[in-house]
């Protein structure tokens, strides 16, 4: 079998590279969690749009409250509840539009992640190759592992 | 009237009896769609061997027009297929050390009783390299710049992993766990089809090479009549291999051939799940 020469693959190189695959890994899942979370928020904002568009009924105010409403009365009650669901309607948009944002954000990790993934295990692989009868590295090696089976890759 | 219903239980009991692969196919497809099946047979092997695309060809969807070869597996990938008269799920675990990988390891290998079988997917050093900064970054600072060169380190790569498998194959018969049967399966024969029978030697647990030595090891250990174990050639997918400046070009003498390898590896399959 045939010697290879070649620059060793250092702990700090290995460590880097694990360092940065949990950084990735965090950060997709914090941003996978906020997203979720903006998905409830636009749920829980088209529900009170609903239920104020419903609401602007007269006889709805009237059976729920038993008052009598005048019509100038529930003209000025319906442009109140206009306004406020156009601020729960813009607050959508503005809410969608961090969601896809961050979507992005999570896509464009993951290209990172997926590379990061493809990355590792072959360098894994020279390092443990490289440090082989170096005993002080079995550590190490041991420890590069069981970072690793804490990231999620996928 | 009272003996209606009993005809019709009869008759569909009977019925059912008869139609029972497919019921049990229909169910393990269930299982397999909601993630709540257990694994009966586990797919190992390092990443870019072929494990993915040698249980697509087993599942049939490879034969589709529109199937496009998977990149990097990241998750554990579940599959229900027919392999004999029975449908086994079937888990490939990723060839990478994550959090998925570990899960499903430790799904098929801890979790339950069900894991009838361990197929261990090899390559004899063909593997590829999927990220470019690594390829270069092997050929010039590590000097792995020959096509012998790259072999002999995934070898190596491989008998590490193969150490793994085999650990926690004991670990699972301590644990009072029966894994019926493990099959080697050497890809990517059309590779080296002449060299198929140094290859299959090499695997072999009668040779004296380190993976051999291994899997007598792990044999001995959990006792020879307990396991079937057997080698099977296979070439899951034909194309070119390309390292620096060396090509080796996929020659394995037409489709017919890959079909029969494949009809050897499901009757071996069914052969060991009986």
């Amino acid at each position: 079998m045939e010697t290879l020469n070649r620059n060793h693959i250092s702990y700090q190189e290995m460590d880097g590279l694990i360092r940065l695959a949990e950084e990735v890994s965090v950060n997709i899942e914090i941003l996978k969690n906020k997203v979720r979370s903006k998905q409830v928020q636009v749920a829980l904002y088209l529900a009170s749009i609903i239920i104020v568009l419903i609401s602007m009924l007269p006889n709805v105010i009237e059976r729920n409250f038993y008052i009598h409403i005048s019509n100038e009365t529930f003209g000025v009650i319906s442009k109140l509840l206009m306004v406020l669901s156009g601020a729960i309607f813009a607050q959508i948009i503005f809410t969608i539009m961090e969601i896809s944002k961050n979507k992005l954000t999570i896509e464009r990790e993951e290209k990172v992640l997926q590379k990061l993934l493809n990355m590792i295990e072959g360098y894994k692989d020279l390092y443990i190759e490289n440090e082989y009868e170096n005993e002080s590295s079995v550590l190490s090696k041991a420890l590069f592992e069981m970072r690793l089976s804490r990231i999620n890759f996928g | 009237m009272t003996a209606m219903p009993w005809s019709l239980l009869i008759r569909s009991s009977f019925t059912a009896y008869q139609k029972r692969h497919l019921l049990q196919h229909l169910w393990k497809n269930l299982l397999t769609f909601s993630d709540l099946g257990k694994t009966n047979i586990v797919v190992l092997g390092r990443p870019a061997v072929g494990k993915s695309v040698l249980t697509s060809k087993l599942y049939g969807e490879a034969n589709d027009f529109s199937w496009e070869l998977p990149d990097t597996s990241s998750q554990v990938e579940s599959r229900a297929i027919q392999l004999g008269e029975w449908t086994n799920l079937v888990r490939v675990i990723p060839g990478q050390t994550s959090a998925e990988s570990d899960i499903g390891i430790d799904e098929a290998f801890n979790k339950h009783k069900e894991l009838q079988g361990v197929m261990f997917v090899v390559d004899w050093g063909f593997t590829g390299v999927r990220d470019n900064t690594l390829k270069e970054s092997m050929i010039k600072n590590q000097g792995i710049d020959t096509l012998e060169k790259l072999r002999q380190h995934n070898l190596k790569s491989e008998l590490a992993y193969f150490r793994r498998v085999c650990d926690k194959i004991r670990e699972a018969y301590s644990n009072g766990r029966k894994i019926k049967w493990m099959l080697i399966v050497v890809n990517k024969v059309d590779l080296f089809p002449e060299s198929v029978e140094n290859a299959m030697n090499y695997y072999s647990s009668n040779s004296d090479s380190p993976f051999a030595e291994t899997l007598n090891e792990t044999l001995k250990s959990i006792g020879e009549l307990n396991i079937k174990c057997s080698i099977m050639p296979i070439s899951a997918w034909q194309s070119d291999f390309y390292w620096n400046n060396d090509t080796v070009k996929t020659n394995l003498g037409g489709t017919d051939i890959e079909r029969e390898l494949f009809r050897e590896l499901i009757t071996k399959i069914s052969e060991f799940s009986k």
